[in-house]
C-alpha cells in the first residue's frame, strides 16, 4: 500500500469501539455482509483473529481471501489496517 | 511388485478407526472385528479416493497384472493423497509442532485457524519435491534422449518404490528426497508416453501432479507466465521460514512498514504545490519591489510608462524646456 484512504485513516485514528465490520478499510458493502454472515459482524471480531493469528500478516491476508473472497488488495488494506491500529492502541 | 501403500487389510484397526473418523464414518461396535473396519473402509473411505482421482482404485483392481510402472504411477498418487490427507489428521498438538519445525510462529490453533496452518504446512511440504518438478522435469519433456533409459529408469523406481513401502509411508520427512526424485520420473513418464496403450494414464494423473506446481507458482509470482525452463520458479524467496531459514516478518522491501510510510505522508504534506507557487510569486514580487526601489522614482519602469502613455508630448516638451533653461548657465560656468 503506497497511500492509504481516509477510510483507513479515519479507522486508525481512534479506538474502534463498536464499529461495524464495515468500518475497516478494504471491506466494502460486499464483503461486509459476507463477514457478517460468518458471524464476524464488528470490526474487533475481525481483530480477534487477527490476533489469534499472531498478527501474522501473511496468514490473515491469507485468511480474509479464504474466507470472504477478498481480492488481493482488499485483504491487504484490511491487514495493513488493523497492523496499525494494534501499533498505535494495543 | 509394490504393495498397495493404502490397502486396508494392511493398515492397524486403530489407523482404520481414525481414518473411517476423517472421513465422518459411523464407526462400527466396539467389539467388531477389524474385518467390518476394513469393509467399511473399503466402502466409503476408499470409494471416496477413487471418486477424487479417477477411480484409480479400481483399474488398480482391474488390472491386477499390469506392468510395474503403471502401478508405481498409481502408488505415487495414492502416497500425494495419503501425505494431504495426513496434515488433516494431525492433531493440533502434532500440527503446531511440524509447523514448529518449519520455523513459523504457530500461534493457538484453533476452529477458525487450523485449516489456514493446515494450508500453510502442506505448502511447506511440497517445496521440498518441487524443485525437480519445476526445472528437470520439463527439460526432461523436451529431451529425446528419454526413450533410450526410459527402461532403466523404470526399474530402478521400482525397486525404490519397494524399498520406500518397506520403510513405512509415515515417515514422510526421511522420504521427501527420495519421493521427489521419483517424482520426477513419473512426470517425465506421464509427458513422454504418448502410446494408445498409457493414454488414459496422463490424463488421469496429470492434474494430481500439476496441479499444485501450478498452484503455488501462481500464488507466489501472479504476474509470471509459466516456463518451461521453470527459472522464474527457482526463485524461493517468498517462502517465509521454510526449511529451517528463520521467519522474517519485516521485509526489506516491503512497502507497508509504518516507518517508510510515515515519511511517504510528511514528504507528501511537507510542501503542497500550491504553497511553493505562492512563495515564488511573493519572491518574485520582493525581487521586482527591490529592483524598482534602487531605480529612483522618475525612472522607475512604472512611471516610464504612465508618462509615455498618457502625456508623451507634454513631458518630451517640459524636458526640452528644462534643456534650454539649464544650458546658458553651464555654458557660462565652463567659460
Amino acid at each position: 500500500m503506497l497511500t492509504t484512504s481516509q477510510k483507513h485513516r479515519d479507522f486508525v485514528a481512534e479506538p474502534m469501539a463498536e464499529k461495524p465490520v464495515t468500518a475497516l478499510a478494504g471491506i466494502g458493502d460486499v464483503l461486509g455482509k459476507k463477514l457478517e454472515e460468518l458471524g464476524f459482524d464488528k470490526a474487533y471480531v475481525v481483530l480477534g483473529q487477527f490476533l489469534v493469528l499472531k498478527k501474522d500478516v501473511e496468514l490473515f491476508t491469507e485468511w480474509l481471501k479464504d474466507i470472504c473472497g477478498a481480492n488481493s488488495r482488499q485483504a491487504a488494506s484490511c491487514t495493513q489496517c488493523l497492523k496499525e491500529w494494534c501499533d498505535a492502541f494495543l | 511388485m509394490p504393495s498397495f501403500v493404502e490397502d486396508p487389510a494392511q493398515l492397524s484397526k486403530r489407523r482404520l478407526r481414525s481414518e473411517l473418523a476423517a472421513h465422518s464414518v459411523p464407526l462400527p461396535a466396539a467389539d467388531s472385528g477389524k474385518e467390518a473396519y476394513v469393509e467399511l473402509y473399503r466402502r466409503h473411505v476408499a470409494a471416496r479416493s477413487g471418486a477424487d482421482f479417477s477411480s484409480d482404485e479400481d483399474e488398480g483392481r482391474g488390472q491386477a497384472g499390469g506392468s510395474g510402472e503403471e502401478a508405481s504411477i498409481r502408488d505415487e498418487g495414492q502416497k500425494t493423497e495419503l501425505e494431504v490427507m495426513d496434515v488433516s489428521q494431525l492433531t493440533d498438538v502434532e500440527l503446531k509442532a511440524r509447523l514448529l519445525q518449519y520455523g513459523v510462529n504457530v500461534g493457538p490453533i484453533v476452529a477458525s485457524t487450523r485449516t489456514l496452518y493446515e494450508k500453510k504446512l502442506r505448502i511447506l511440504l511440497k517445496p521440498v519435491s518441487q524443485p525437480p518438478l519445476n526445472g528437470a522435469g520439463y527439460a526432461a519433456q523436451y529431451s529425446d534422449v528419454e526413450d533410450e533409459d526410459e527402461d532403466d529408469d523404470d526399474d530402478d523406481e521400482e525397486r525404490d518404490y519397494g524399498s520406500v513401502h518397506a520403510g513405512g509411508h509415515l515417515e514422510a520427512d526421511e522420504e521427501q528426497d527420495q519421493e521427489g526424485h521419483n517424482q520426477d520420473l513419473m512426470k517425465d513418464k506421464n509427458a513422454t508416453r504418448k502410446s494408445p496403450a498409457f493414454s488414459p494414464k496422463p490424463s488421469v494423473f496429470r492434474p494430481q501432479f500439476k496441479e499444485p506446481v501450478s498452484d503455488i507458482l501462481m500464488e507466489m509470482f501472479p504476474g509470471t507466465e509459466p516456463t518451461p525452463t521453470g527459472i522464474s520458479a527457482t526463485c524461493r524467496r517468498p517462502i517465509k521460514g521454510a526449511a529451517g531459514r528463520p521467519v522474517q516478518f519485516k521485509y526489506p522491501d516491503t512497502p507497508s512498514s509504518p516507518g517508510t510510510k510515515e515519511r511517504r505522508e510528511l514528504q507528501r504534506h511537507l510542501v503542497p504545490t500550491w504553497i511553493q507557487m505562492l512563495v515564488f510569486l511573493l519572491v518574485a514580487f520582493l525581487f521586482y519591489l527591490i529592483f524598482s526601489a534602487m531605480q529612483g522614482v522618475p525612472d522607475s519602469p512604472s512611471a516610464v510608462l504612465l508618462h509615455r502613455s498618457g502625456h508623451e508630448g507634454e513631458l518630451l516638451g517640459d524636458l526640452s524646456s528644462f534643456a534650454t533653461s539649464e544650458d546658458p548657465p553651464l555654458v557660462s560656468g565652463e567659460e
